[in-house]
């Protein structure tokens, strides 16, 4: 009973940071209805940069967080309105694969000559600390990735319903021609919410970071993952994002428990197949209209 | 000889000195390039293998890997355990089973799978590939954490032995897409990627034409990968379950001209050359460029290496020139049945969505050889009667009956096979084709396909009075136009029963009275007509019988003349009593 | 003579080599409606398309209060005053009626006067009203016509257009609908009205304008194109 509660434990903690890791990818999917192969590159962009930070400077990743959420954001923008835009305009939304492919190349290549292609860490001192509580062991660092994560969720839910720039977001996503004869700039708001799904990457990778050893190979799982996220929970919402994740947490720590360490990955897959056909627009639906 | 075989014989001579001329390359070439070509050879075997599926009907697979991998490890496994007597044959069979792995695979999947579309299938096959690649890893039996050997058991040195085997498996794969493309499975795999819905209305057997494009694209791929796996000598999981093959044919494609049949072996040439020889050397950096590369063809090359030869994206693929005189009659749709017997009906259908009620107990008969219009308030429920009717919905209650037989909750494409034709508000063309090729799908298809297809097509087009935009590319037309294309497209399909979704919304009177002109002659050929419509000027002039719905029930039937005057009518829909105009 | 609000010199566009306006020039004054008409693929709808700012003339000149606008992008346009609601209505489905009126507010000048737009619009249209929580897609077509029109009045326009917006309403719709235009105009505001409707178009505007193969043929008040013989054969079926 206790190694089950605390696989689930394990799954949820992990989980969480999974959702955040592939929110903006679920975002970007939803809204400009772009797969964006490149989306695991950010978030091992966030790790890079907090690794940066800190061997500069000195300073703890939690601190830097919202410093390389907010250069992934600047990033996010600048790679939208000026190469993938422009890209779709000159032949069409299919080739934002194209594009979004040969950027996850360079990047991963530019990251394995920059830092090398060994495994690195920011995992803090604190990190090893744990706690018990009823017979299930949690690290510190777990917990706090847990809120982060969940917090900064909550923030892009709260933003995507209660702001006017969530609502703008949403009518653009729907129907992109009538927002603009409303008067809304909508290669702006394109870039803008490519900025956030960058922003929400990078925050991410800065805590995967943390708990676990990177490599510029990592950047493929975590496009894959973001798939996994978007077909389990369902496209574009938060909420969505943060179901998926969980669910994936939870079905790979139960399975490397139960089945064995090998494991995961295949199950994963597999659920993500029988998802598909069972249920492809996520559990909670497309959040903008199955655009299939 | 005619043209056309005139230009398909020089095409194939074309060909065959082309597979001459690489077959000669060894002789004269240094292991280095023959290793380049080899790769060359073995991109675009997968790249056209996969571009069957993918470039023809618009289905793109992640997953090519997985198909890959199956049979690699497949004919692995088979020469390791499998005891056929010589090595000649071992190979055979090896290579042979990795083929059928590949196929069986996609043939049990396939069904679930193709069900899928855009992203999700794509996502789905890269699902597959991943299963496999971790299954192989995990589990002993595939032994892929280990790896397996294999040795073909030739004589033949290596790089010349491997450079036929790939090049006659670029030329099996090319033959296949030839073969495929130019063939009535081609159209129909075409006319899915255009708009799957309106094939499957035309009467293309859409999941049919799917599977079987899956199956053979897998089996080819299966095939190269068992050879592949030969050609390493050794294989893992992780040096056949690769994801960077399944994205790199989608890019030769691309890069070459997706839907093409030259595109994706052209892709696959120059991204082999570039990678492996003008930018061979330090590894992260020739990937590097290669990204850089891909991003900057994507500028300078919007459709494709072959999309700079050529305007329209899809030639045609039966070739004929259209008629340019115009035929008066058109293939006659066959009256069946008594002529007594209403050709549809509806008997107390009732259909509710969460409560609502949309169709409430509504009884309608359809006389044969008649013109009638159903009109109403919008959302009355008039496209779910057609719903209905068409089969896109199963009545919540009540009876349909087309012909005397009860249809209700048949699939749509058997429908058309019984001679229904649907004509909907919203024109929906196959956009990249031209007007002919266009009427030519349905007459391909429709009820199982014209005898004489291309006379029937020709006919179709005359009598919409579009034989001189018959090449014309279906998207460049007005909306006008479009509707007299729907209309020769569903014609075309000979039915005996057509249900117009508002065929004049959006005409101007001269554009309105064409149309009408059309639904009349299509009604002295002996098609029934079933119209929804609001223009009443058209209602009043062509309906033999209208029949009025509000709010989900029949309020009033009728001949026009009467139907127009009843308050109930004028209350719900007219609002103020018809008068004549100025 | 009043200074024209909008001036139209000379538009022309090609959709990738295909012809759609071919020197297209008229003018709208301040508070007055006019009318295009023409056959399907004449150029109308590229030309108010071209007017908003959704697509860039490929030659001629756009003025609108005295400001040069040919090469403003959409959003711009409706900055200054011109808002086109297009053909289809295109409301935005899963958004309520409350939150599409909001969304015809983005612009900064339409912000500022949006509780009296709110308030103009909903006694406009009483039966928005009543819906404003319900989803727009899940109206009927007259319904989500009256969406569009009221989302356009948010924006706060002076000058209006209207691309077919009888497109698939049932005559008791088009009554009410070609009501409405009236009212609106009473209003002061000038009105682009795209239709298909000839007769009753041409009854409720001033002036109108006849477009053919992209280029204007005739050109007149209201009054004179209905009794014009071209115009009743060609587009009255008289």
């Amino acid at each position: 009973m206790v190694r089950l509660v605390q696989s689930l434990v394990d799954g949820a903690l992990q989980g969480s940071v999974l959702s955040l890791a592939a929110v903006g990818f679920s975002l970007i999917f939803g809204v400009l209805q772009i797969i964006n192969l490149s989306h695991g590159v950010i978030v091992v962009l966030g790790a890079y940069l907090a690794l940066m930070l800190r061997r500069l400077w000195g300073v703890d990743p939690l601190i830097a967080l919202p410093a390389v959420a907010a250069v992934c954001f600047a990033f996010g923008y600048v790679y939208q309105r000026y190469l993938i835009s422009p890209a779709i305009r000159r032949a069409n939304l299919l080739y934002s694969l194209l594009v979004t492919y040969g950027v996850a190349l360079v990047a991963q290549n530019a990251f394995t000559l920059v830092f090398s292609p060994d495994n690195q860490s920011i995992r803090p001192d604190y990190a090893n600390q744990f706690f018990r509580i009823g017979g299930v062991t949690v690290n510190v660092l777990q917990i706090i990735a847990f809120v982060a994560s969940v917090l900064l969720i909550a923030l892009l839910a709260f933003l995507l319903r209660r702001f006017p720039l969530g609502r703008t977001i949403r009518a653009t996503a729907e129907q992109a021609l009538a927002a603009r004869l409303c008067g809304v700039d909508v290669d702006e708001v394109h870039a803008l919410t490519f900025g956030l799904s960058a922003a929400f990457a990078g925050a991410a990778g800065v805590l995967i970071g943390m708990l676990y050893p990177f490599a510029p190979t990592a950047q493929e799982n975590w496009t894959i993952y973001g798939f996994v996220v978007v077909v389990l929970g369902g496209a574009g919402s938060a909420a969505g994002a943060l179901l998926g994740g969980l669910l994936l947490g939870i079905i790979g720590a139960l399975t490397s428990e139960y089945i064995g360490p090998a494991y995961p990955n295949a199950v994963v897959f597999l659920v993500l197949v029988l998802m598909l056909l069972v249920k492809p627009n996520g559990l909670l639906g497309s959040a903008f209209g199955g655009s299939r | 000889m005619g043209r056309p075989a005139l230009r398909r014989a020089g095409a194939a001579l074309a060909a065959l000195l082309v597979l001459a001329a690489l077959a000669a390359v060894p002789l004269h070439a240094t292991p280095f390039a023959l290793r380049v070509v080899l790769n060359i050879f073995f991109g675009a075997a997968l790249a056209t293998a996969w571009s069957l599926l993918g470039g023809l009907a618009g289905y793109w697979s992640f997953g090519t890997s997985a198909f890959l991998g199956l049979g690699a490890f497949t004919a692995a496994l088979m020469q390791e355990h499998g005891d056929f007597g010589g090595p000649v044959a071992r190979f055979v069979v090896s290579v042979v089973a990795g083929g059928a792995a590949a196929g069986a695979l996609a043939a049990v999947i396939g069904y679930p799978i193709l069900r899928l579309r855009g992203a999700y299938f794509a996502i789905a096959m890269l699902g597959v590939s991943l299963v496999l690649g971790e299954l192989s890893n995990s589990v002993d039996l595939f032994e892929g954490a280990l790896g397996i050997t294999l040795d073909p058991g030739t004589s033949i040195a290596p790089e010349v032995f491997f450079y036929y085997l790939f090049l006659a498996l670029a030329a099996l794969a090319f033959g296949v897409a030839v073969w495929v493309r130019y063939s009535r499975l081609g159209y129909g795999l075409i006319a899915i990627r255009e708009d799957e819905d309106t094939a499957r209305m035309l009467g293309v057997p859409t999941e049919r034409y799917k599977l079987t494009g899956f199956v053979l694209s897998a089996v080819l791929i299966g095939l190269t990968g068992a050879v592949y796996a030969y050609s390493l000598g050794y294989i893992t999981t992780s040096s056949v379950f690769r994801s960077d093959l399944s994205f790199n044919v989608v890019v030769y494609s691309l890069l070459g001209g997706m839907g093409t049949l030259i595109g994706p072996a052209l892709g696959a040439a120059v991204m082999t050359f570039l990678t492996e020889v003008v930018l061979g050397g330090m590894l992260q950096a020739h990937m590097m460029l290669t990204g850089l590369v891909i991003i900057a063809l994507v500028f300078l090359l919007p459709n494709g290496i072959v999309g700079l030869f050529r305007r329209r994206r899809a030639p045609p693929a039966l070739a004929g020139a259209p008629a340019q005189r115009s035929e008066q009659a058109f293939a006659p749709a066959a009256t069946a049945g008594d002529m007594g017997e209403p050709i549809l009906k509806f008997v107390g259908l009732t259909r509710t969505f969460r409560g609502l009620r949309a169709i409430d107990d509504v009884d309608l008969a359809i006389a044969p050889g008649s013109i009638t219009t159903i009109i109403g308030p919008n959302g009355a429920g008039k496209s779910t009667l057609f719903n209905m009717a068409t089969g896109y919905l199963a009545p919540t209650e009540g009876e349909v009956w087309y012909e005397g037989r009860r249809i209700d909750g048949t699939p749509t494409h058997r429908l058309n096979r019984a001679g229904m034709a649907r004509v909907f508000q919203i024109a929906k063309p196959f956009h990249g084709l031209s007007v002919y090729e266009n009427v030519l799908v349905g007459a391909l298809f429709g009820r199982d396909g014209a005898r004489n297809p291309r006379k029937v097509a020709e006919e179709a087009l005359a009598f919409a009075h579009l034989s001189p935009l018959a090449g014309e590319v279906a998207s460049s037309l007005p909306v006008g136009h479009l509707r007299r294309l729907e209309f020769a497209r569903a014609l075309a399909t000979r039915p005996r029963l057509i249900l117009a979704d508002e065929p004049c919304a959006g005409l101007n009177p001269v554009e309105t009275a064409e149309m009408m002109a059309m639904l009349q002659a299509a009604r002295r050929r002996g098609a029934t007509v079933v119209l929804v419509e609001h223009d009443m000027e058209t209602v009043m002039k062509i309906s033999d019988k209208v029949f009025v719905i509000a709010a989900g029930k029949l309020i009033a039937e009728g001949p026009p003349a009467d139907v127009v005057h009843r308050p109930e009518v004028i209350e719900a829909y007219l609002g103020k009593p018809l008068e004549r105009l100025p | 003579m009043t200074a024209p609000l909008l001036d139209v010199q000379n538009l022309a566009f090609a959709y990738d080599g295909a012809i759609a306006v071919d020197g297209v020039s008229f003018d709208v004054r301040p508070g007055e409606a006019v009318a295009l008409l023409g056959a399907n693929g004449a150029g109308k709808s590229t030309t108010v398309k071209l007017v908003a700012g959704v697509l860039k003339p490929q030659r001629g000149r756009l003025t609108f209060d005295g400001g040069d606008t040919t090469a403003l992008p959409s959003h711009a346009v409706v900055e200054r005053g011109v808002t086109l609601v297009p053909e289809g209505r295109l409301v935005f489905p899963r958004l309520s009626v409350i939150e599409n009126l909001q969304m015809g507010a983005y612009a900064r000048r339409a912000k500022a006067n949006y509780a009296a737009n709110l308030e103009r619009v909903f006694a406009l249209f009483p039966r928005l009203a009543d819906r404003r929580s319900q989803a727009a897609g899940s109206m009927s077509g007259g319904e989500q016509q009256m969406v569009a029109i009221a989302r356009g009045l948010m924006s706060d326009p002076r000058l209006l257009m209207l691309d077919e917006p009888s497109l698939g309403l049932m005559p008791k719709a088009v009554n009410e609908l070609f009501a409405l235009i009236r009212t609106i105009r009473e209003s002061g505001i000038a009105l682009i009205l795209v239709e298909q409707n000839v007769f009753q178009a041409l009854e409720v505007v001033d002036r109108a304008y006849v477009l053919e193969k992209g280029r204007v043929t005739l050109s007149g008040t209201g009054a004179e194109l209905l009794h014009n013989d071209m115009v009743r054969k060609s587009f009255l079926g008289l």
